[in-house]
């Protein structure tokens, strides 16, 4: 018998049709297999815990689904500066020399993150460039996405020898990031800027996706230097460090956008989003698999949904009982789409189990989810690499600058099917 | 995912490996492993493989005149019994200290007019186009069969990946009797009180073993994503 997990990326249009852009197979890593075999011996007696669900089914299925890149798109490496916007993601055109005081707002006694944004260069001045990196070689042994997802902020904080704030002598009165403002590394993309309430230069670097009240997007034109897209504030022109800087023209913007995942409230902060079964998901009403992963019995071609009627097998589908197959489907709507290609892009995705394990020592069963934190610990299951960054957009005039021709305002929602099929394999 | 199973006869002085090789994970399993997958069974102990058949015949599941893939292979995993089972519990033997349950068997069924009636689908491909429909159903009242019961010491975990399910047919049990075929079973996948066994992997001899007070047979079957580091494939030769 071959477990064979096939992912396949829709591209869905305004009009509510579909394309298929990507059908490719997958890695069925370590972790699904002591998931299978946890299950086959989970024995009867943890049932003697008062109230425990121990024994539930929900323990053992796939619970999350994250999305990440190649490891040097997420931060570089300690050399690197976050100027080198050709490598790492937003953050961006300006050095990392003390983080730059472009996050500093005009008024200093206002939040200085109230004008949040996202920059990046562009390839062709209205959509983000897209990088041709690649994450590493799939292994059936790893344990995450990617080794390390640290950025340019952690770099930074590992390896300054004085105390982070003391760079508040520098006039950078924001800089103050202590370790416990930094969320974990997981090899992934982490949803730190989940909302404007936690904007700050730590989550500004950690992103990756737009917090629920919106913030802006800008794109600068790749051949600007860092001193043609900021100015010194003119009231400061002459005064003494702190300056306050702010940016000058971009060669496109979006203004509030508002991430779908945290407006609904299914991913957490550390990046995960949340997987349901079909019966239980919030939408499985109306379908809609933008508010978390619906996971279902499935035809192996199909790109609906089977309904399930409990009672071991469905009827009427010759197909899944062919080939018994377990759906994960989802969908990155645009909005954040836009924010992940500011991020360097998802070229690739996971599926992750509950680590029962670790998850235990912290929380009995069922174990409760809410966002953005949570006491849930994960296991790799799966997982897909793609050769072409899934946030990669061609705008519909190259080159033109006109906000209708943007590439960044041209994205649409993007289905992924993740299905894992349980076939006769050749050799028995 | 694969199935490996090692046949062994212990005699006082020595042993004697009788088979050391893979045996088929049957489409039981696939029902277990997903109905777990997508959260439709109850508790996830009712699929841990809980019972055990042993028979005298040979399931041909090499040979499927309906399989899905006909010209490169003709075998078919859609089975859900032996094809001789011991029916006479007297023959494990009236000292046997196996313990043996009269239970219900689970299968799926199968009906090409429109839910009317329903068959137990064996070796055949779902595929084929007179299949309509499914469920999963149990063996009638009158059809019980008989069950080795498996004990939590008989389960192990080997490894991160695979599990062992090591039963022991003692001196005292089934003698006499030719055993040809093996068959192993999850609880039950429908969330009876009691339990009725779906069959989760078989396996048939190409010599029968006819068992003799001058030996124990030990079985030891293992399951999981057997690979390189964990393969139980080295056939041992007997000992004097």
């Amino acid at each position: 018998m071959k477990l064979i997990g096939e992912v396949e990326v829709f591209k869905i249009y305004e009009d509510g049709t579909s394309k298929s852009v990507i059908r490719e197979n997958n890695m069925v890593v370590d972790g699904a297999s002591e998931v299978i075999v946890d299950m086959l011996t989970t024995p009867y007696s943890l049932k003697n815990v008062d109230n425990s669900a121990a024994l539930d089914c929900s323990n053992f299925m796939v619970q999350a689904v994250s999305f990440g890149k190649a490891q040097k798109l997420y931060g570089g490496s300690v050399a690197m500066s976050a100027a080198q916007t050709s490598d790492i993601g937003m953050h961006s055109v300006f050095n990392n020399r003390a983080f730059s005081s472009v996050y500093v707002a005009k008024d200093p006694t206002s939040d200085v993150l109230s004008s949040a944004w996202i920059g990046g260069v562009s390839l062709d001045g209205s959509s983000f460039r897209s990088s041709t990196d690649l994450p590493k070689s799939p292994n059936p042994r790893d344990l995450r996405l990617e080794d390390s997802s640290k950025t340019q902020i952690e770099f930074y904080y590992e390896n300054s020898a004085a105390a982070l704030s003391s760079y508040a002598d520098q006039g950078i009165v924001t800089f103050n990031p202590t370790s416990a403002t930094l969320l974990g590394d997981y090899g992934h993309n982490l949803n730190s800027l989940y909302a404007s309430s936690v904007k700050s230069i730590a989550t500004l670097h950690q992103g990756c996706y737009a917090p629920s009240d919106g913030m802006d997007l800008y794109i600068f034109d790749g051949s600007r230097t860092k001193p043609d897209i900021e100015a010194i504030d003119p009231e400061a022109v002459g005064a003494a460090a702190p300056y306050n800087v702010y940016l000058l023209t971009s060669t496109a913007k979006l203004e509030s956008v508002s991430g779908h995942y945290n407006r609904v409230g299914c991913l957490d902060q550390n990046g995960f989003l949340r997987a349901y079964p079909l019966q239980y998901h919030p939408a499985s009403a109306t379908g809609d698999t933008s508010i978390g992963v619906s996971i279902s019995a499935a035809d192996t071609n199909s790109l609906g949904t089977l309904s399930y009627t409990g009672g071991g097998l469905l009827a009427g589908s010759t197909a899944f009982l062919e080939r018994p197959t377990v759906c994960y489907n989802f969908t990155i709507s645009a909005p954040d789409l836009k924010a992940l290609a500011a991020y360097k892009g998802v070229t690739n995705i996971g599926l992750w189990a509950l680590d029962l394990k670790e998850t235990l020592k912290l929380e009995a069963a069922p174990i409760s989810w809410t966002t953005p934190t949570n006491n849930r610990k994960y296991k790799l299951f799966a997982k897909k690499i793609f050769s072409e960054d899934l946030t990669y957009i061609q705008d519909i005039n190259a080159g033109g600058l006109l906000a209708s021709d943007a590439g960044i305002g041209n994205y649409s929602n993007l289905n992924i099917q993740w299905r894992m099929n349980f076939a006769f394999g050749d050799s028995y | 995912m694969k199935g490996h199973i090692k046949v062994t006869k212990v005699y006082d002085d020595h042993e004697e490996v009788v088979i050391d090789e893979s045996n088929i994970l049957t489409q039981g399993f696939k029902v277990d492993v997903v109905s777990v997958l997508i959260g439709e069974d109850t508790e996830v102990p009712k699929i841990v493989p809980g019972y055990f058949q042993i028979g005298t015949g040979s399931v041909g599941y090499e040979v499927c005149a309906n399989s899905p893939v006909p010209i490169q292979r003709s075998a078919s995993d859609v089975f859900f019994k032996l094809d001789g089972p011991i029916t006479d519990v007297a023959r494990y033997g009236t000292n046997s200290p196996l313990l043996l349950q009269n239970l219900h068997r689970s299968f799926v069924a199968s009906s090409i007019d429109q839910g009317s009636t329903y068959e137990e689908v064996f070796l055949s491909s779902f595929s084929t186009p007179s299949f309509q429909s499914s469920s999963l159903e149990t063996s009638t009242t009158d059809n019980r069969e008989w069950f080795i019961s498996l004990e939590p010491k008989n389960l192990t975990k080997f490894f991160l990946d695979s599990i062992n399910i090591r039963l022991v047919i003692d001196k005292q049990t089934a003698n006499g009797v030719a055993m040809k075929e093996f068959g192993l079973f999850t609880k039950s996948v429908l969330s009876y009180k009691d339990d009725r066994p779906l069959l989760c992997a078989y396996k048939h001899l190409t010599t029968a073993i006819t068992k003799s007070p001058t030996f124990k047979v030990h079985i030891d079957w293992n399951i999981g994503f057997l690979g390189n580091t964990n393969i139980y494939d080295n056939v041992t030769p007997g000992k004097l």
